[in-house]
């Protein structure tokens, strides 16, 4: 069963291919979400709603793009507007903190496997993680990011620092408990 | 590398184990499916089916009271293998209306313009687009369905046997319709697999086809089950003659006959009657009235001389030195004397002998008339028994001599006076009044066996082709 195949299944409203799509896609899927997500408790929360929008509008995706970074958009969406918006304003306190840490040795985190980095960034502050995802691993500019999160651009900037020096911070915890 | 790029390059493609099952059953209520687009597509064409009926009665009230009808469910076409059939049809009908509602769709849809181009906003407005359009173009199209909706085990009619039993026979109309709406989503729900169905619903008034076949069918119970008439023809016919030997020695005579005799030809006239069925079917016959010409003409090969002779300025021919007919071969001798003057011309002589006969013949025709209008087309097959009455005439002898013979009733030396011969024809009936109409026809006439008699030396053949024209008048 091609992609193309489960595709035009669920513009069908076909329920095998439907079911389908889940199976195929929701490993990946539930990645992206509990990347975004404080716990995966949220994180299969956030799943189950982008599937029940992908079905639901699996009709208007014209295969022009890639279905998989449509899908993906969808759970980054789900995942955004759950969010509480209040946590930007909460983390603006603190601004003291803008300085960034010196760069990470590598010996600190190499030895991390992607479960224990899931872990490390679904324990970050709300903000700092949305804005952490959206630079880091989704490639977005800090002007779309702060279109997308309805925040300035600044703002973004700062909560990526923030966000960095918290990782850098958390690594070095961990680094002193393994010692 | 860095701890950013670390994460993306342990993140972006990792699969988190998911227990999809249970996934599934949480999400699947919440999602669209096929069912549910095939409710709605079902509501909706019930909708419709139910506007459409309701107008009908409004449209109607009064010859819909009362009275009994009958629901007949027709499937237009075969169910093919590749998924194509075009329609069925839905009947119902009672004693003073039949409306006729056919179901077909199309594939690839063609949706109505209107629709889309989505200017319909409202259900209400696209039902009275629709009827609106139905008024002008007898199609409503009812809905699109996809595939998927209608998927289900292919059935080769469009309804299930218990369906259309629940239909049969329902006490009223209105019952009817009810029974009909009902069906509707059994229709959906039954339909082939096809990407793209488009439902359009056609409405075919055939209350005046109706009223035409009743004035039809009072037409054709006022037709009596036979017709009467009788007719008067007249009619020619060329006939060709062939001679055959009986007995040995007589070939070369028969041969002469047959050079000698290439042209007949009669003319006859007929008192019929026919006797013509409701169905086409008839039957003809009558007396029949035949004087016959047979020519036997030949070159005598005389030496003829001719003398015309003048005297005293007057000029006479010796009439019984000039045959029938003569042709000069151009060798002419001239004498000439005192008193006289004689031109002695050398030819050969043509002469023709005539034998007339004349028959009373009895046809009986059988035929099939085709046509219900002014022209009608008659085919004929039979046999006509003929007797002839009488000879009168001169006939080359094996001898070269000639044997004259005639009167009534007088034996011909060479055939017996009975005769049959086979015929088939073809004629054309115009009507002309309520009572008279004219015919005019051809037909082909043949012995199927050679005219002869015991001791006669050869035999004889007629084939002739004739027409006819004449009146015939009807009794009844």
């Amino acid at each position: 069963m091609t992609e193309s195949d489960i595709i035009k299944g669920c513009q069908n409203g076909i329920a095998k291919f439907q079911k389908e799509l889940v199976v195929r896609y929701s490993p990946m899927l539930m990645t992206v979400s509990r990347r975004y997500s404080r716990d995966n408790e949220s994180a299969k929360d956030v799943l189950q709603d982008s599937f029940i929008k992908i079905f639901r509008h699996i009709h208007k995706y014209k295969p022009i793009g890639s279905f998989t970074a449509w899908m993906r958009r969808i759970v980054i969406n789900t995942a955004l507007q759950s969010l509480d918006k209040s946590c930007f304003k909460k983390e603006l306190s603190g601004l003291g903190e803008l300085q960034e840490h010196p760069s990470t040795s590598p010996d600190i985190y190499s030895h991390l496997g992607a479960e224990e980095l899931l872990t490390l960034i679904q324990g970050m502050p709300d903000g700092f993680r949305q804005v952490f995802n959206l630079n880091i691993l989704e490639g977005y500019s800090h002007r779309e990011i702060g279109e997308i999160l309805n925040i300035t651009e600044s703002t973004s900037r700062s909560q990526l620092v923030r966000a960095r020096n918290y990782l850098k911070k958390m690594l070095a915890k961990r680094d002193r408990i393994r010692v | 590398m860095s701890f950013e790029e670390h994460i993306r390059k342990n993140l972006l493609n990792h699969p988190t184990e998911v227990d999809t099952d249970a996934l599934w059953d949480s999400i699947c209520d919440d999602i669209p499916n096929g069912k549910d687009q095939k409710k709605r597509g079902g509501i909706f064409f019930i909708f419709l089916i139910g506007l459409m009926s309701l107008g009908t009665v409004l449209f109607y009230p009064f010859e819909m009271k009362n009275t009994q009808a009958h629901l007949n469910i027709s499937s237009g076409q075969e169910f093919a293998p590749d998924g194509k059939w075009d329609a069925y049809s839905l009947t119902w009908e009672s004693p003073i209306e039949k409306r006729h509602i056919l179901l077909e769709y199309q594939n690839p849809p063609q949706l109505l313009h209107s629709l889309e181009k989505g200017a319909l906003i409202t259900e209400i407005d696209k039902t009275a687009a629709f009827l609106d359009l139905a008024r002008k173009h007898d199609v409503i199209n009812i809905g699109s369905f996809d595939k998927n909706t209608l998927e289900k085990e292919s059935s080769p009619l469009p309804f299930k046997e218990d369906k259309v039993k629940a239909l049969e026979s329902p006490s009223s109309l209105e019952e009817a319709e009810l029974r009909f709406m009902e069906m509707i989503p059994a229709i959906l729900s039954d339909n082939t697999p096809l990407e793209k169905i488009s439902f359009n619903l056609k409405i075919e008034e055939e209350e005046e086809e109706e009223e035409e076949e009743e004035q039809k069918k009072i037409v054709e119970k006022n037709i009596p089950k036979f017709k009467f008439e009788i007719g008067v023809h007249m009619g020619g016919n060329f006939i060709r003659n062939s001679y055959s030997t009986n007995t040995a020695g007589h070939s070369e005579y028969v041969q002469r006959l047959n050079d000698m005799n290439t042209n007949s030809y009669s003319s006859e006239y007929l008192l019929g009657f026919r006797v013509l069925h409701k169905t086409g079917i008839f039957l003809q016959s009558g007396l029949n009235y035949r004087k016959s010409t047979t020519i036997f003409e030949y070159i005598s090969n005389d030496i003829v001389d001719i003398r015309y002779s003048s005297s005293n300025n007057e000029q006479y021919i010796d009439d019984d030195l000039v045959p029938s007919s003569t042709k000069s071969n151009g060798i002419q001798e001239q004498t000439n004397n005192a008193s006289n003057t004689s031109i002695s011309s050398y030819g050969s002589t043509i002469r023709k002998h005539k034998m007339y006969t004349k028959q009373l013949n009895v046809p009986l025709l059988m035929g099939y008339q085709i046509g219900k209008g002014i022209v009608k087309m008659e085919l004929t097959s039979g046999v006509q028994f003929g007797l002839a009455t009488s000879y009168q005439g001169k006939i080359p002898t094996p001898e070269n001599g000639l044997h004259e013979f005639g009167g009534f009733m007088n034996n011909s030396p060479y055939r017996n006076n009975l005769l049959m011969k086979v015929q088939n024809g073809i004629a054309m009936n115009l009507t002309l009044s309520e009572n008279i109409s004219l015919n005019l026809g051809s037909y082909f006439r043949f012995n199927p066996k050679s005219i002869t008699k015991e001791d006669a030396v050869f035999s004889q053949k007629e084939n002739e082709f004739g027409g006819s024209l004449g009146l015939r008048f009807n009794l009844k």
